[in-house]
């Protein structure tokens, strides 16, 4: 059975492309936005919450109310923020895992809440932790 | 043809369809959205063998029941919404510009735009435009991969349906 | 065309069954990624990172239950732990108590006996009259001091190997593990991740670092330093590489009578001088200890800051068992022997001594 491109494949192929620089650029516009590098929850269209990631600060753990007695609990950390545990169906949010860059989201569909970083990155990479 | 015999045919393709749905589900996913995509191939032999109509309806019975077996009634409106776009374009392409898309190229096309359908929805739900940004580029990425072996299965089908099945071919 | 497709068949849905069979195991791999976990526990933020498969989340539980398991024998804040127990029956009786709490215990008067008495655990009566840790810490008088000092002495903890049990001699002794707990804790916490099978791993017990193995990629972990002026702000002075060790600090800027400092400038901290009831007044800001057990780094990290430079450098000399390094109030890095090959200074306002 032949397989042949045909040249709309190509256009298929390279619309696709497009759309992924856009979107990367999308995200790095995103993240320059502010000047401090933040976390912004947004809960159902309504609520909107912004954190300051600041260096040294202790962890923050909020439990975010989406309603209804449905929660996710958020966890940021000078590192990365992730959403530790929530009591949605899929559990989709938890398994995402840690996102640590201005750009980078994480998202629970039945709870209709999104937690996002926005900002610039100033962070000094050249070490692993610090002893205190 | 008889028209009965449509309904029952047309009725088998749905049901095929809600299958294919169905067993994705058990798929392990990475990222909210990425799945298979194995329905549309039988949203696209629909294309090929019935009309544009026709395909809309298979979509839209596939989206809601599918979604409500699969346990979420809110999965309906993303599932919808990533169909229903999905099956505008690639009804586009195919009735207008077959010549110059082989199977894979527009199966591809209609995965990339049944993501976009979904994360718009989403977008729209939450209100924030991040969504669509963050997701996007993975998304896409896999589209390109998934796309191309489902229009690999909707290409044979197609082909085994069309010399089997029906003498006359529409569209 | 109907042969062609009848034998094709069969080849295509092996093919299938075995490319959803290679993805599935790619999905979910055993593929070594990341895992970390924040929790409260022992009056500190833990945060724990391990290289491990899909079986991270559960070694990351099992790690926390066992931090869990030692904050309720040995917290002071938790009514029937093991120290609230020794605590409450100071003079009256001995208590039994589980074999870790007398672990600890036994180390910490080792501990104790090394430094002739610089490290002391039934510090707790002084820690309590200045109440650092508290809502109202205050600067209590001479003789207020000088009352309770009678207390701290470890010659009067009596332990009893074959029973079990920690007997506390005189009324109104009170032994807090806090200086050590931490250590120990550390060192199961790595010792669950080895039998886990991990194989690198990084553990921040509220400031005490912990390592297992190199970084994923084969470099050494790099651990900075703490500047003990940067008013709460976490950056680093020195960077020090290690592997399979723990490196822990001690210091006068991580709990102090804030008001006080506000309006004298003295720092009254929470690393209290065993011999005179005050906090330590050495001449350091910070001290820095690397040893392969963390209970050893955290015991000699608070040693080597209440004797000063000279004497507790000498002592981590001697035992050999650890590498140090203490700073002055006037930014000046003293070291063991052999330490300052070790440490990379990035902050030039701090200098090495030889």
């Amino acid at each position: 059975m032949k397989i042949s491109i045909k040249i709309g494949d190509i256009f298929v192929y390279a619309f696709a492309v497009v759309l992924i620089i856009i979107s990367l650029t999308g995200m790095y516009l995103m993240g320059l936005n502010n000047d401090k590098r933040s976390v912004v929850i947004e809960v159902d269209k309504s609520d909107s919450y912004s954190i300051e990631i600041r260096e040294g600060m202790e962890p923050v753990e909020l439990r975010v109310d989406a309603g209804g007695g449905r929660y996710n609990t958020v966890v940021i950390t000078y590192e990365e923020v992730r959403i530790e545990e929530a009591n949605c169906p899929d559990q989709l949010c938890v398994k995402t895992g840690a996102i640590r860059s201005p750009g980078q989201a994480i998202v629970c569909l039945p709870h209709k809440v999104t937690v996002t970083i926005t900002g610039v990155d100033e962070r000094q990479s050249d070490i692993d932790d610090i002893a205190h | 043809m008889g028209r009965v015999r449509d309904m029952v045919i047309l009725g088998l393709i749905i049901s095929q369809a809600l299958v294919l749905h169905l067993l994705e589900g058990f798929m392990p996913v990475l990222a909210p959205g990425m799945k298979l995509g194995l329905a549309n191939i039988m949203t696209l032999v629909t294309l090929a063998i019935y009309g544009f109509k026709e395909a809309i309806i298979v979509v839209s019975i596939r989206s809601v029941l599918g979604s409500l077996l699969g346990g979420s009634v809110t999965a309906i409106l993303y599932s919808l919404a990533g169909g229903i776009l999905s099956c505008l374009v690639m009804g586009g392409l195919y009735y207008k510009y077959r010549p110059y898309f082989s199977i894979m190229g527009i199966s591809t096309a209609g995965a990339i735009f049944h993501n976009i359908g979904q994360l718009l929805m989403a977008s729209w739900m939450f209100g924030s435009v991040g969504i669509l940004f963050s997701y996007l580029p993975l998304l896409t990425v896999t589209a390109l991969g998934t796309g191309f072996f489902v229009g690999l299965a909707s290409r044979y089908m197609i082909k085994y349906l069309q010399h089997r099945w029906f003498a006359c071919e529409r569209g | 065309m109907r042969k062609y497709i009848v034998r094709t068949y069969p080849i295509v849905i092996v093919i299938c069954l075995l490319l959803l069979s290679i993805l599935n195991g790619c999905a979910f791999g055993d593929k070594e990624k990341e895992h970390s976990k924040n929790v409260f526990a022992l009056n500190t933020w833990i945060n724990i990172r391990i290289y491990a498969g899909r079986e991270g989340p559960k070694i990351l539980d099992r790690a926390v239950q066992r931090i869990d398991e030692i904050e309720r024998r040995m917290s002071i804040t938790i009514e029937d732990s093991d120290v609230s127990r020794i605590n409450s029956n100071a003079g009256i009786q001995p208590v039994k108590v589980h074999d870790d709490t007398f672990k600890v215990i036994e180390k910490a008067l080792e501990y104790s006996r090394l430094s002739e008495g610089t490290f002391d655990i039934t510090i707790y009566p002084i820690v309590q009259l200045w109440g650092i840790t508290s809502e109202h810490p205050r600067v209590p008088s001479d003789e207020e001091i000088r009352e309770r000092l009678r207390l701290v002495d470890y010659r009067k903890v009596v332990l009893n190997k074959e029973e079990g049990t920690v007997y506390l001699q005189e009324k109104g002794m009170g032994i807090d593990l806090g200086a050590i707990a931490k250590g120990y804790a550390a060192d199961e916490v790595v010792r669950v991740l080895k039998q886990a099978g991990v194989k690198h791993a990084l553990i921040n017990m509220g400031g005490n670092v912990i390592v297992l193995g190199k970084k994923p990629n084969d470099q050494p972990w790099r651990i900075g330093i703490q500047d003990p002026r940067s008013d709460g702000v976490r950056r680093h002075i020195a960077v020090v590489e290690a592997v399979n060790e723990s490196v822990v600090s001690s210091g006068d800027y991580e709990r102090y009578i804030e008001d006080v400092y506000k309006k004298t400038g003295v720092r009254y901290h929470h690393i209290f001088d065993t011999s005179t009831g005050y906090p330590a007044d050495s001449g350091l800001m910070a001290t820095t200890v690397v040893a392969e057990n963390s209970i050893d780094a955290d015991a000699l990290s608070t040693i080597v800051f209440v004797m000063g430079a000279d004497k507790g450098l000498d002592i981590v000399e001697q035992l050999g068992n650890s590498e140090a390094m203490a700073v002055t109030v006037d930014k000046k890095i003293y070291t063991s022997r052999g330490f300052d090959k070790r440490l990379t200074v990035t902050d030039e306002e701090y200098e090495i001594m030889p």
